[in-house]
């Protein structure tokens, strides 16, 4: 075989490892943001887990694919046709039973954080934060007012600009108004999926914003192709420090949204 | 080689070609102008303007407005008046291209690629009217209301909120659409006084040169010119505010407000129907399940459902009040500002809002 298509498929690998460590000099432009929340960490190394292991895996098959291509690439062969061979007992023992090792491995291994942060029955027992509505392509955030219920006159309806503040459960109930739909904060390290006719939970705790350079730029993004303007539809994330600050913002809020005799702007 | 691939080959090369050169930009410049640069369809459609009228039109609106790659304000339009400032309408351009184009459409049209596809359809801009304003009926949107409109979406429709967009790009981007709304109500009304008036038809009969003509079309661009944009400019003296407060949104003040919304004053529940869920006598044929009525943009005017909460304008109290006062511009929801007091106004308002809530606790 000649060497140039050795050099070729070594492109691969190569190319891969050298976005990788490009993406990750980029920072929070392309890499993760630093994340802000209590499950951060736990998501975090099981992030690195994975890659560590498809990594080396991928890396392991690459390179013995090439050691192949450059030992027998058919030279010194005098002619002779090639012997073909078929099947392996052991071999095939070993390829399966190492994989799905992994796989009970990791299976296991994330089933306490997955429990966590998804089964209902540990969702904090806490009073909904907001009601999230996504539509094409926006979102929409309900909040209750003083009686602390939703879809009551003093409501207070905002979009795309979700508040929150720090060291608090945040319970938020997810509803679509059309299609599929994914609600992904990103420094928060949480997504849920929204499907249209079903009520999700999700909930999580923002638990440090040090290091942050502001509060809004946290982004809050669709993860769920959901149609032509999926791109758009991007919010952003402001945490209060005290749930006195954040108290003041909703007051002020809904006393823009409901001024009667003064146009006071919209709610950001 | 075969002479079959020789003919494919050929084939695929002539296509691409092809494609290229329609694709080409300077291309694309140029059918824009040809089809629909700056003059409503209607235009074509309603006057008998032949060749030469066509052309003196848009001849002299590509020299006051500007053509699609560069546009400008007219001299005779006073942009601080108008709140544009300088810069703004080539980064309102860019943005538009970028945010709004594939549904508004390359001339703000409302005729984009996306825009098929959406119900309701896309704004077309070029009648110079939005629907949801702050001001009196008969004035056009203030920047702000523009604002209100990109930052906060129009709820139940296709157009999202663009909140988190930078602000400079959000004020050019209100520039841009005042541009494009200007620029077709001014070639609409020099349209109507080109034929209004006989010069396009004197043309038509050789009694004038194009060059009158083309005079002529310029002088009538001129004077549209002054008057919409002198009232984009004062629009925001027109702007609604109440001087009555709301008052508690409680049992009383819905039934006040449901007694005049069945009342034969209002008419209200003669299109939104007695319950409020739209579908009224007036615009909805049950039989063929079909609307009567059409807005000015040739769409079926189907009254709101009530009962949804969507309130496409704003859900404030104050969004509510204004639909009352002004109505919704270009369809066939009426201003109540001459029928009721604002009192009234208020009363109906509380009475929406207790179809959406449950008030009796």
């Amino acid at each position: 075989m000649n060497k140039f298509w050795i050099f070729l498929f070594a492109l691969v690998p190569l190319g891969v490892l050298g976005i990788y460590f490009w993406a990750h000099a980029q920072g929070g432009a392309l890499w993760f943001p630093a994340g802000i929340s209590e499950m951060g960490e736990d998501i975090d190394r099981l992030f690195w887990i994975i890659l560590g292991l498809t990594g080396t895996i991928f890396f392991g098959v690459e390179a013995l694919f090439l050691w192949f291509l450059f030992k027998y690439d058919g030279k010194g062969r005098d002619g002779q046709a090639v012997k073909y061979t078929h099947g392996n007992h052991r071999l095939e023992t070993l390829w399966t039973v190492i994989p799905a090792g992994i796989l009970v491995f990791l299976a296991v291994f994330q089933f306490k954080t997955w429990k966590e942060i998804k089964f209902r029955s540990n969702a904090p027992d806490v009073p909904l934060h907001a009601r999230v509505t996504g539509g094409q392509f926006e979102w929409r955030f309900r909040y209750p007012g003083a009686d602390g219920r939703l879809d009551t006159p003093d409501d207070l309806e905002a979009v795309n600009v979700l508040h929150v503040w720090k060291d608090r459960d945040i319970k938020l109930q997810l509803e679509s108004r059309d299609v599929v739909h994914s609600f992904f904060i990103p420094a928060v390290r949480i997504k849920q999926d929204l499907v249209p006719g079903m009520k999700q939970l999700m909930w999580f705790k923002v638990t440090h914003t040090d290091g942050q350079p502001a509060p809004d730029l946290h982004e809050i993004a669709c993860a769920e192709l959901c149609g032509w303007g999926h791109y758009k539809m991007k919010g952003r994330l402001v945490v209060h420090e005290t749930e006195a600050d954040y108290r003041a913002w909703l007051t002020q809020a809904l006393a823009k949204q409901n001024a009667d005799q003064a146009d006071l702007g919209i709610v950001e | 080689m075969k002479p079959l691939d020789g003919l494919g080959l050929a084939a695929v090369a002539a296509a691409a070609t092809f494609g290229v050169v329609l694709m080409s930009p300077g291309n694309m410049e140029s059918r824009t102008i040809q089809l629909d640069y700056a003059l409503p369809p209607s235009v074509v459609v309603d006057y008998e303007f032949g060749e030469g009228g066509f052309r003196a039109l848009t001849e002299v609106m590509e020299e006051a407005f500007g053509s699609h790659a560069a546009p400008k304000l007219p001299d005779e339009a006073d942009a601080e008046g108008l709140g544009i400032a300088a810069g703004q309408l080539a980064t309102g351009r860019e943005q538009f291209r970028v945010k709004c184009m594939h549904c508004h459409g390359t001339n703000g049209g409302g005729d984009g690629p996306t825009a098929q596809f959406l119900n309701p359809r896309p704004r077309n801009f070029r009648l110079g009217k939005i629907k949801f304003t702050s001001t009196a009926q008969a004035s056009p949107p203030t920047r702000s209301d523009i604002l209100f409109t990109l930052k906060r979406g129009l709820a139940g429709s296709s157009m999202p909120s663009f909140v988190t967009e930078t602000d400079e790009h959000l004020q050019a981007l209100v520039g841009y659409v005042q541009y494009l709304m200007i620029r077709g109500e001014v070639a609409s009304l020099t349209a109507y006084e080109l034929d209004d008036n006989g010069e396009v038809e004197e043309f038509n009969d050789q009694e004038i040169s194009y060059e009158e003509l083309k005079e002529a079309a310029a002088d009538y661009l001129a004077e549209q010119v002054e008057f919409v944009a002198g009232k984009w400019a004062d629009a925001s003296d027109s702007i609604v505010i109440p001087s009555v407060p709301r008052g508690p949104l409680d049992l009383a003040s819905a039934e006040r407000g449901r007694e005049l919304f069945l009342s034969a004053t209002t008419e209200c529940s003669a299109c939104h129907g007695d319950t409020g869920r739209g579908k009224g006598a007036n615009v909805y044929d049950a039989e063929s399940d079909t609307y009567k009525r059409q807005d000015d943009w040739g769409n079926d005017a189907i009254p709101a459902d009530l009962t949804r909460g969507l309130y496409r304008g704003g859900d404030r109290p104050l969004d509510l009040f204004r639909r009352m006062h002004s109505g919704i511009k270009g369809s066939i929801m009426p201003g109540f500002a001459g029928n009721l007091s604002e009192g009234q106004m208020w009363d109906v308002v509380n009475y929406v809002y207790s179809l959406r809530y449950d008030i009796t606790e």
